[in-house]
């Protein structure tokens, strides 16, 4: 499976998603389609940080976090060892970026084989 | 120049003003007194109090001799622009007439110099005393201080009530002390009766127990509000106490900003207030919201500046 | 001036459909006001504070056991806290209409600080 196409097509499918980008449980960006965000980085390790306050909460593991700013909004889903991050214009219909999880879990495993395999690959590091 | 307002301490020597400046002041506790040796001459001693009502010391040294020079030589200069003179007795002197006559010198120099100054008399160690005599050596005492008081008054044919407006006992061992301050200090501040009307009103807003306010410096309590009767009378000094030994007992040079203090039946907040006052807020539920409850007294704070 | 008891009966009405407590706090984590459930401001406003913009307008997290919802009002925080069977999209609303009622009154208060 071409990962990047499919994250693509999962891009393509949603109205309003500018960009999508995954990354693993270190925080380095696995995979990107869409406008290339110059503060990805920043954004991870924000969200790194959330999940450790969250986790403070006794609500158990985090699943997804939105939030809602003036023109855009950003859409983090959770999955074993790696993060999809969804930046979207504010009218974009964000139930269905919270469905599009159905979508993501075969990509995500498809990484998660490969990177396994230890096959070489250059891997998108900020 | 009204506003630089004099406070006079005066007594013979040994009859603990120094100490009681000191524990009211500068923040000694009673033990540490001991060590403070015979004062030497006017102790200048400019202590920022109440704010604009700025308060000179002058702990005239009191050993014989000195005091009868400094009575002819410089007596209109020490006796000028006076707002308030306290003089202290020696419960257990041995000499009371003498210290009665010395006094009615003093309050005549006052009287010449400073017509309008409020006179403040403390028959002070009354620990000394046994408990049981106490009362009754106290009004002994006060009766001779009222006595000699009008002898003073006399000559200057001076149209008050009352050439002393109150006599109290105390002791630096417990708060008599601090009550005989207190209530000289709340004679003293201008506005306090519309200050505590404000302080009722703003108890009931917030629902509390009561509230109060303490001068900055010395803890003293200048107003205060209850929305619940309390049963502790001697509640305030206690208060009072407990928050210098607490400061003392913190050994560091830093100002005490806020304090916060509960459990499961009640939550107090010492908050600074004004440019002099501290406020203390004691309500009931022990749950009261910190924030809240700040965010309520920074609301009130500029009603209570501008009073003074 | 705030009144805690008048502030906790208006946070007491989102306590409905699976929503369990809805707490109002400052951005340094201390409380104001609190109805339902105890929920410690402390980490939802660090959570918050993650994020925090100018135009950062209403944040929801969603864990294993429940939802998160958290709004700005004036310069205060309003959140709320649900169970996993809440629907998110009844959270928001309700996120929103109680920050929309709160933020003339409290923006009052906060001016004259």
């Amino acid at each position: 499976m071409e990962i990047v196409r499919s994250l693509e097509d999962v891009r393509n499918s949603i109205e309003g998603v500018s960009s999508i980008f995954i990354a693993d449980k270190d925080g380095a960006v696995v995979c990107s389609v869409g406008d290339e965000l110059r503060q990805r980085s920043a954004i991870i390790q924000s969200h790194r940080n959330v999940v450790e306050q969250a986790s403070r909460l006794q609500m158990g593991g985090h699943k997804a976090s939105m939030f809602f700013f003036d023109p855009t909004q950003l859409i983090i889903l959770s999955f074993p060892s790696f993060c999809a991050f969804f930046l979207a214009s504010h009218q974009t219909n964000t139930g269905q970026i919270l469905h599009s999880r159905r979508q993501l879990e075969p990509i995500i495993s498809e990484i998660r084989a490969v990177i396994a395999t230890e096959t070489p690959i250059s891997l998108d590091y900020d | 120049m009204s506003s630089r307002r004099k406070v006079l301490l005066m007594g013979k020597s040994g009859s603990g003003k120094t100490s009681m400046r000191s524990i009211i002041f500068a923040n000694y506790i009673a033990r540490d007194c001991s060590r403070l040796g015979p004062t030497i001459e006017v102790e200048h001693a400019h202590v920022r109090f109440l704010g604009n009502l700025v308060l000179h010391l002058w702990d005239c040294g009191g050993q014989e001799s000195f005091m009868e020079n400094f009575l002819v030589s410089q007596k209109d200069q020490i006796f000028k622009n006076v707002q308030v003179l306290i003089y202290v007795f020696d419960v257990e002197s041995r000499e009371f007439e003498k210290d009665l006559r010395y006094y009615q010198s003093c309050l005549e120099a006052l009287l010449q110099n400073s017509p309008k100054a409020q006179v403040f008399c403390l028959i002070h160690k009354m620990d000394l005393i046994e408990e049981d005599h106490r009362e009754e050596t106290f009004k002994k005492r006060e009766a001779d201080v009222l006595r000699y008081s009008e002898l003073a008054a006399r000559p200057h044919q001076v149209e008050r009530e009352n050439a002393v407006c109150q006599c109290f006992k105390s002791s630096i061992w417990d708060e008599t002390l601090y009550k005989a301050w207190s209530t000289i200090v709340y004679k003293l501040v201008p506005n306090v009766g519309i200050m505590e009307e404000k302080l009722k009103k703003f108890a009931a807003i917030l629902d509390a127990d009561e509230i109060i306010l303490f001068e900055r410096a010395t803890f003293l309590v200048i107003a205060h509000a209850e929305t619940r009767e309390h049963k502790d009378s001697h509640r305030f000094e206690k208060v009072s106490n407990i928050i210098k030994q607490f400061k003392l007992s913190c050994r560091c040079h830093f100002e005490l900003e806020s304090m916060h203090v509960k459990n499961s039946s009640f939550s107090a907040f010492i908050d600074t207030f004004t440019a002099n006052t501290f406020i203390m807020v004691v309500l009931r539920d022990g749950n009261a919201s910190v924030a809240a409850t700040q965010l309520n007294i920074k609301l009130a704070r500029p009603h209570f500046e501008k009073l003074e | 001036m705030l009144k805690q008891k008048a502030l906790i009966q208006v946070l007491e009405q989102a306590n409905t459909n699976e929503v369990t407590s809805a707490i109002l706090f400052n951005k340094e984590g201390l409380l104001l006001g609190q109805s339902g459930e105890e929920v410690s401001p402390t980490w939802i406003s660090s959570i918050w504070a993650c994020f925090d913009r100018r135009d950062l307008n209403e944040s929801i997290i969603v864990m294993d056991e429940g939802i998160i919802g958290i709004a700005p009002v004036a310069n205060m925080l309003l959140a709320l806290k649900a169970s996993k069977k809440a629907e998110i999209g009844m959270v928001r609303a309700k996120l929103r209409a109680m920050a929309k009622y709160l933020e003339g009154p409290i923006s009052m208060i906060e001016r004259d600080v």
